[in-house]
């Protein structure tokens, strides 16, 4: 089931949370269990015992790499400690094989085989299998968990049903965030009914219902028109509008979604950390991927590249600046074939790496000047922070269209198509009339790429002239309004998953 | 070792790392409060307060130190055994 439909805003939602609020505590987690199976199972009937397997193998493996640990600790001192220490580490890696095995069979088995067979010449097939929903992002929860757990930044779950609502938490499932587990723990127990978090948690989810079926949905449409077209008949013009288009729905898909996950939890008294931070205003690679999908670059800092840079470090072979370029490959490698199965998504992180490592290195040697000229780090001029605005946005242009492509051969004519070197006019009459269509939305989607509303909402805030009450009246108006008109197109459009849903 | 000794040995640590003489720490203190903190001067920074204090932290630690005042509170922990 997906979040934006009448079906979980009208039914599910209000029913669950009646459920909650009316049960008695100590089965709140139960009752939110259930729901967020029946929830998965409403969209992937046919995987949700795979989830259900995948919690019920990480309970059991935790509690016995856990309880290991516990024994290291209690023989702290004697040569019998190491062996426990050997044990839990020996439950730890069939644990992160597990969940890497199972996404490995879902999600890259068809293009590992496809790779081989075209490399040998072979023809081995296998049955081809649907990538459950979620499985993505719900495997980075589990590994997490398994690791915390293992370098003691959280105790092993003994209760099923809490690590099960963390696994399976129905906002979060299908799209994330990736919460990590020593951040989640904590929110297990003692949520307690809080009317502001209420009201926030009810504007976010209205905000982010907004952004996907008003924006993402509406931009979308002209997106899939511009990239369906052949490389010649895509005017420049058209090219242009359908990346920067696309860059906006890709946004507006998935900060929406992550929104109302958000706004979703708050209503059930968990606080999420964001996932985005206006990334389009970043002056770089670094800060826009500080600023995008937040909570995965938070995993991938946690649990990749921090392990691999120590480990670099350790070895005191290689100077930091080289153990960090190495931390950031693995890191980027890592992240590219998590957005995907297939070269595309390969290359599409080693991009990025490329971007970082350079601004890395550029930094590294600003750094080193300075501190040999023992000058003070100056602040950016207006024209250097006008270059790297630009610079950022040209970067993240050309690598969300390898996102974008279906595949990497469909590549190369959309470039050239941008530059007019596909055998493509300038422009015609045709694209100008389809300009005309959809700049209205793409520059109110543009404008609320800044962060207009908090802007607004702190003008309002802070107006003499508008008590408290009335300004949060206001606020309140003007969302209903916003939830209607968001209804309004739930309503009248067709089936429109998020990009993201495939994950 | 009390906290307010820890504290100002960590400071001096701080403006090695970042090459700031103004720094000044207190427990709130956040990556966002020192300009150039990032993950891999973290890491630095870690590698500089281990060797100072002769002491290792887990993974676990490094990655959930949410302030200044959890990184003294875990070498205390430390340094006490």
């Amino acid at each position: 089931m997906s979040i934006t439909t009448t079906l979980f805003l009208f039914v599910f939602l209000p029913l669950t949370l009646v459920g909650y609020y009316f049960i008695r505590e100590e089965l709140r987690n139960l009752l939110l269990v259930l729901a967020s199976l029946i929830f998965y199972a409403l969209g992937d009937p046919k995987c949700i015992a795979l989830l259900m397997l995948s919690i019920a193998v990480n309970y059991v493996l935790t509690i016995k790499i856990g309880r290991n640990l516990e024994r290291k600790e209690e023989l702290k001192g004697y040569s019998l400690s190491a062996k426990y220490a050997r044990r839990a580490k020996s439950w730890l890696i069939l644990a992160l094989f597990f969940n890497f095995a199972l996404l490995f069979v879902f999600k890259y088995l068809s293009f590992t085989l496809q790779t081989v067979n075209s490399i040998f010449r072979l023809s081995v097939t296998l049955p081809v299998l649907a990538l459950p929903i979620g499985i993505s992002f719900y495997t980075f929860r589990t590994v997490s968990y398994c690791l915390d757990v293992y370098w003691q930044a959280a105790q092993y779950q003994r209760n099923l049903v809490d690590l099960a609502l963390y696994v399976s938490f129905f906002p979060q499932v299908t799209m994330g965030p990736i919460t990590k587990y020593s951040t989640f723990k904590d929110q297990l127990h003692g949520r307690r009914f809080d009317m502001n978090l209420f009201g926030e948690g009810t504007k976010q989810i209205i905000a982010g219902l907004f952004k996907k079926v008003v924006y993402a949905n509406g931009i979308g449409f002209f997106v899939d028109q511009i990239f369906a077209m052949a490389a010649s008949e895509r005017t420049v013009l058209l090219a242009w509008v359908g990346i920067i288009g696309y860059l906006l729905q890709l946004y507006y898909d998935f900060s929406g979604y992550s929104d109302m996950a958000i706004g979703l939890g708050k209503l059930f008294g968990f606080a999420t950390p964001k996932n985005f931070d206006y990334p389009y205003l970043s002056k770089s690679i670094v800060e826009f991927w500080n600023r995008w999908h937040m909570t995965l670059g938070l995993w991938l800092r946690d649990y990749i590249y921090t392990p691999v840079l120590r480990a670099m470090m350790k070895g005191e072979q290689l100077s930091i600046f080289a153990c960090n370029l190495i931390a950031l490959f693995v890191t980027w490698l890592f992240s590219g074939v998590w957005h995907g199965a297939g070269w595309r998504f390969l290359i599409y992180g080693l991009y990025y790496f490329a971007f970082i490592a350079m601004e890395r290195t550029v930094e590294n040697y600003l750094k080193k000047r300075r501190k040999r000229l023992k000058l003070k780090k100056k602040k950016d001029s207006k024209p250097v922070i006008v270059i790297s605005h630009v610079y950022c946005l040209v970067v993240v242009i050309f690598g969300q269209l390898l996102f974008r492509v279906d595949s990497l051969g469909n590549y190369p004519p959309y470039f050239l198509s941008m530059f007019g070197l596909a055998g493509n006019a300038l422009v015609n009459e045709a694209s100008i009339f389809m300009l005309k269509q959809c700049l209205p939305m793409m520059a109110f989607a543009m404008l609320f790429c800044l962060p207009l509303v908090p802007f607004l909402q702190r003008k309002l805030a802070g107006a003499h002239a508008v008590s408290g009450t009335i300004g949060s009246a206001i606020e309140w108006i003007v969302y209903t309004l916003v939830f209607f008109i968001a209804i309004a197109y739930t309503v009248a459009s067709t089936y429109n998953a998020f990009i993201y849903f495939n994950f | 070792m009390t906290h307010n000794e820890l504290m100002s040995e960590l400071q001096e640590i701080f403006r090695e790392q970042f090459d700031d003489e103004d720094i000044i720490l207190h427990d709130a203190t956040t990556a966002n409060d020192i300009e150039d903190w990032d993950s891999l001067a973290h890491m630095e920074l870690i590698s500089r307060v281990e060797a100072h204090f002769s002491i290792h932290f887990s993974l676990g630690e490094i990655n959930n130190f949410a302030n200044v005042g959890e990184m003294c509170d875990c070498i205390l922990k430390h340094l006490a055994g």
